[in-house]
């Protein structure tokens, strides 16, 4: 079935014949593909179009895919030789070398336990391959990346959540933020770390997030607002 | 699938907010999650769902010859299935230890306990005998499974209904429940599960654990309670058993919650049975509540906003915001401004595309005002109303479609297993004598240091803050 943006669409429908006279230059975002002359849509959601010729697919999924240059949190499992596994919530465990550490040499090996939490960044994703992560950038410096520190908490939610707060719209982390101190790691993997001074400001942070899986923007706001009313209340 | 492994952060923050006497979806220590019970279009079909953890009954029956030892019994089987669907780490076809566990629990509770009359199952001594067949689903593992899978079978065997019979002489005729009604098993006794999840070494203990409190706790005790308080089963897994009293009293706690399930239960028989009576269409798809997007889910805010001085509060903030609609303290609807509304809706442009009849968004200005009306302790992110709706392509008929969304009664549509918490131990009969040969039967007299439920009026206020944190 041909289907326009805006569109509820299933996997094998078609894109109505894009404008593809235009330059000829056509961006395939998510859940999209090419197929002779056609865009194949793969996956189920809503079509969207940015621009003149972005297209992609929004899709309310909980499985991660593993996407390069992706920031993830992941959880160390297993430490085999000289690389260590992570769950990152993909299909396969995720590798990461001990020299991917800023200042890691074969001698000065990195502090990593298992059971840790590491902030990274996918550096190898494809289809065949085991997603392989790194913990620094290009310039061996590690930024915001690494072992996050002990204490807080990880918790699972939908990958459209993500998407929801780290939208540049969404004023949700800093609302909260604005109240209550606190640290967040957030992962494309639809997995967060937080870290506040006390356990009831953490559940709270915990449960704010995934009750906004299903409010609008605005009702947001006022949901955080009621939040760190409960919490001076308590 | 391997189960994913807990990192050491997941499991000091469960443990130390246990110990702090907190719970992450916000539930009191002994607080158990709200049970519901949908039955399905056949007899003896039903699904339990406790919180997000969901199970499904089904019971059969066949004829069969009975076993030689007790050639004037029918029988019964178990049998728990445990499918990817459940959790991801389930195996397929694999009975796991988790399954045989769950299995065993369940036979010892409800077969061994002999709650079903199997004799009453016979048709024809050492001949022909009912044998009965439980198969138990899991549709979502979300922790106790116990508990759920040992209300979905009572359930279920309570509400099947086997052929009817009639033997003359030598031929044996099995009825058609279309020409001679099908009859109800006769259960004696309803065993039910309780577990409870056991942390820092016997000094906290909470009710209904989640899956992440069962991985993090250190030992799980199971009850198996009837309503006349009487032990069916019990199972200790784990490591730490501390004292006799920690039993006892958590006994005690489970025997209490029991007759709470039993109460459930059968409320939700009569129910179905009323409904089936007035000719109402059952099953599945009536349980299914089409104004909510999350349509079986019953996620809870774990923060509880709706406890002492808060409610004000978002009451406030509810009237500031929009003032449409306002709620009094026990949730029963006031309208106030019912024609501001209205006009509102009116202004709102309604810019809805209309193409060869595809599902479509509506407007979000329209939505919100509709979710807002949801009380503010059940409509917190359970995803409001649907709103994904058929639109015929006509703009006569969007006026209309929205004035049903809108409509504040259209928010509880699907009946709820309500259940009041003052007159459950009240309320079952407890004079009726189960033919059990050994029984434990569990007075408050037994229990010296018991100090609250001495008395068994079990009102709602004494279930709620037992467990004072340190007090184990």
């Amino acid at each position: 079935m041909e289907v326009n943006v805006g569109d509820v669409v299933l996997p094998g429908d078609v894109i109505q014949a894009p404008n593809t006279n235009d330059k000829g230059k056509l961006i395939l975002g998510p859940g999209l593909c090419r197929h002779m002359d056609e865009v194949l849509i793969t996956t189920s959601g809503v079509l969207r179009k940015k621009g003149r010729n972005v297209y992609w697919v929004d899709s309310h999924r909980k499985r991660y895919v593993p996407v390069k240059g992706d920031t993830v949190v992941g959880v160390v499992v297993n430490r085999s030789g000289d690389t260590f596994k992570v769950d990152i919530g993909s299909s396969e465990q995720a590798s990461l070398s001990y020299l991917a550490f800023e200042g890691a040499t074969k001698k000065n090996r990195p502090d990593v336990q298992i059971g840790d939490i590491v902030f990274a960044k996918l550096l190898e994703a494809s289809r065949d391959l085991e997603p392989e992560l790194v913990c620094v950038d290009s310039y061996g410096k590690k930024g915001k990346l690494g072992v996050l520190p002990e204490g807080g908490f990880i918790f699972t939610c939908s990958l459209n959540l993500i998407r929801k707060i780290l939208n540049p719209k969404c004023q949700m982390l800093k609302i909260l933020g604005s109240e209550i101190p606190y640290d967040i790691a957030v992962g494309m993997n639809g997995k967060l770390w937080l870290k506040t001074k006390s356990i009831k400001e953490t559940i709270a942070i915990v449960n704010a997030i995934l009750t906004a899986e299903h409010l609008q923007h605005h009702e947001i706001a006022s949901l955080c607002d009621d939040v760190i009313n409960a919490l001076k209340g308590m | 699938m391997k189960e994913s492994m807990l990192s050491t952060c997941e499991k000091s923050f469960i443990t130390d907010a246990i110990a702090e006497g907190k719970r992450l979806d916000g539930r009191e220590m002994d607080e158990s999650r709200v049970m519901r019970i949908y039955f399905g279009t056949d007899w003896g079909c039903c699904q339990v769902s406790l919180g997000e953890t969901k199970v499904l009954a089904q019971v059969s029956c066949e004829v069969q010859k009975p076993k030689t030892t007790r050639p004037n019994e029918g029988m019964l089987f178990l049998n728990t299935e445990l499918s990817p669907m459940g959790s991801p780490h389930f195996e397929v076809g694999l009975q796991s230890e988790l399954a045989v566990q769950l299995n065993r629990l369940l036979e010892k509770c409800i077969k061994d306990s002999r709650c079903v009359d199997l004799e009453s199952l016979c048709i024809v001594a050492e001949e022909k005998v009912w044998v009965l067949r439980v198969d138990i689903n899991v549709l979502n593992h979300e922790g106790n499974l116990v508990a759920a899978a040992s209300a979905a079978a009572l359930t279920a065997l309570s509400h099947f209904r086997c052929p009817c019979v009639t033997v003359t002489g030598q031929e044996t005729v099995i009825h058609d429940p279309s020409e001679k009604d099908a009859v109800p098993l006769n259960l004696h006794h309803y065993p039910v599960c309780v577990s409870y999840a056991i942390f820092n070494k016997g000094e906290h203990i909470i009710a209904d654990p989640t899956a992440i409190e069962e991985r993090v706790s250190e030992a799980q005790v199971v009850f198996g309670v009837n309503a006349y308080r009487e032990l069916c089963g019990l199972h200790l897994g784990g490591s730490s058993l501390t004292s006799h009293d920690l039993i006892l009293q958590c006994a005690n706690r489970a025997a209490r919650r029991a007759a709470e399930v039993v109460q459930i239960m059968k409320l939700a028989l009569k129910e179905d049975a009323d409904a089936r009576a007035a000719g109402k269409s059952v099953g599945f798809s009536e349980c299914i509540q089409e104004t909510k997007l999350l349509a079986l889910s019953q996620k809870q805010l774990g923060l509880q906003l709706d406890t002492s001085q808060l409610r004000g509060e978002t009451l406030k903030l509810v009237q500031k915001k929009n003032k449409h609609i306002m709620y009094d303290e026990k949730g029963v609807k006031v309208d106030s401004g019912q024609d501001d509304r209205d006009e509102d809706v009116e202004v709102e442009p309604s810019v809805i595309l209309l193409d060869r009849g595809s599902a479509e968004l509506l407007p979000k200005q329209k939505r919100i005002k509709t979710e807002r009306t949801v009380p503010t302790e059940a409509g917190v992110g359970e995803g409001g109303q649907n709103q994904w709706m058929k639109i015929e392509g006509d703009n006569e008929s969007l006026d209309e479609s929205d004035e049903v969304m809108s409509s504040p009664s259209d928010v509880e549509v699907i009946k709820e297993v309500s259940y009041e918490g003052n007159k459950l131990v009240d309320s079952i009969e407890l004079s009726g004598d189960s033919e059990e040969e050994e029984t434990v039967v569990l007075n408050a007299a037994d229990v010296n240091m018991s100090v609250e439920n001495t008395d068994d009026s079990g009102t709602s206020e004494n279930i709620r803050n037992w467990y004072p944190v340190k007090q184990w």
